[in-house]
């Protein structure tokens, strides 16, 4: 019977001298945040760290090879596999219990907190509900919602809108960053009294620091049907 | 009534050599695939692995025998909970052991391939990482911080989002 030590650490960190795959499994015990702590410490670990937050995810639509860079990963819908697993964690990793339900969720159902990387400064928040879609898109001007719409239904379906196939009653809204009051783009909702419901819901969204400064409800106007 | 079981014979690096039965030794995918190779009867040699980190893998192993075992052998559902529960403490037991021996007991379980010590000790490892700030994972794990103040500031930029 071996006699139990404490868990005194080596003089010399053997953490580091591990395999890169094995210090991998490890650190894939740990939330991402965690995980950056971690890559924070030396090299070897940043090195670890960052082969975990930057796994290669493929586009579902177009087969691009993505990586969850903000600036490249929303505008493409991925596909489901293992490694994106860590982008759903990333994504999901948000109170469930501070949101309200959603109707009829679907498998593609992607929640942002934090793989933006500042909140709100890139404005890539993306959260799609089978019938209803959020969008942020600070950096894009002249977003229309109908460009949301579209995008909505190819995300959905995987098919690009019928002419006259829109939703009944929307409403757009105008999301403006607090910092810069750059317009960060459109909220849908599926009519105008959601509208309120939704706005509280961005407001649960952006935990991280921004807040929206000022909010402009219009009815939608479908142009392709006309 | 059942036959006793093979015992095969496992050599460590260090010269030490350990008999166990079969069962328990093919926890390891290595070994089962040596003794699938070479026959049971023949000792297996474990070079890369020493002796003392050889017996707490084949006392995990054993321990993971017998809780298969158990669990097999169980009536009654409210049993389950109370098989899990000693495992578990067994193994926190098991983990009281100091750093260099957790990182042996890693390289060793990843070369032996026998997944659930791997995963046992890495998640051992995340434990001791977890809620800490670079700084104390540094102190705690005698890293040596090998980042310069411009690298170091462009890593903390990049993730600054996990922070806020």
């Amino acid at each position: 019977m071996l006699p139990k030590a404490n868990k005194a650490a080596p003089q010399k960190s053997q953490l580091t001298l591990l395999p890169v795959e094995l210090q991998l499994q490890i650190l894939q015990k740990l939330s991402p945040q965690e995980q950056i702590q971690a890559g924070r410490c030396c090299r070897s670990l940043a090195k670890a760290a960052n082969t975990l937050t930057h796994r290669e995810i493929c586009c579902r639509a177009c087969n691009t090879r993505l990586c969850n860079r903000k600036d490249v990963l929303l505008p493409h819908v991925f596909k489901k596999q293992t490694c994106l697993g860590r982008i759903y964690d990333q994504l999901n990793n948000i109170n469930e219990e501070a949101l309200p339900s959603f109707p009829q969720p679907t498998p593609v159902m992607w929640k942002c907190r934090g793989l933006h990387a500042t909140p709100m400064e890139c404005g890539k928040l993306l959260v799609g509900c089978g019938s209803v879609l959020w969008r942020w898109e600070h950096r894009i001007p002249g977003f229309w919602a109908n460009s949301l719409l579209q995008d909505s239904y190819k995300l959905d379906s995987g098919q690009p809108p019928k002419e006259g196939l829109h939703y009944p009653s929307l409403a757009c809204q105008d999301v403006r960053c607090s910092q810069c009051s750059s317009r960060i783009g459109l909220m849908v909702t599926q009519d105008n009294s959601m509208a309120k419901e939704n706005l509280d819901r961005v407001q649960r969204f952006l935990m991280y620091g921004a807040s929206i400064e000022s909010i402009t409800v219009e009815p939608y106007r479908a142009t392709s049907t006309k | 009534m059942a036959g006793k079981a093979v015992e095969v014979k496992l050599y460590s690096c260090d010269g030490e050599d350990f008999r166990v039965p079969s069962t328990v030794a093919s926890r390891s995918e290595t070994v089962k695939n040596m003794l699938e190779d070479t026959g049971e009867e023949d000792a297996v040699p474990l070079p890369n692995v020493h002796g003392r980190t050889l017996s707490l893998v084949l006392d995990f192993c054993k321990r993971l025998v017998q809780y298969e075992k158990d669990l097999q052998d169980i009536t009654e559902d409210f049993q389950h909970g109370q098989l899990d529960d000693e495992f578990n403490a067994w193994k926190q037991d098991f983990l009281d052991i100091d750093q260099a021996v957790l990182y042996e007991l890693i390289m060793a379980a990843n070369f032996l391939n026998v997944a659930e010590l791997l995963d046992l000790c890495c998640k051992e490892v995340a434990r001791l990482i977890k809620g800490k700030s670079p700084e104390e994972i540094r102190a705690y794990f005698h890293i040596k911080n090998d980042f310069t103040p411009q690298e170091e500031e462009e890593v903390r930029r990049e993730n600054q989002w996990a922070f806020e």
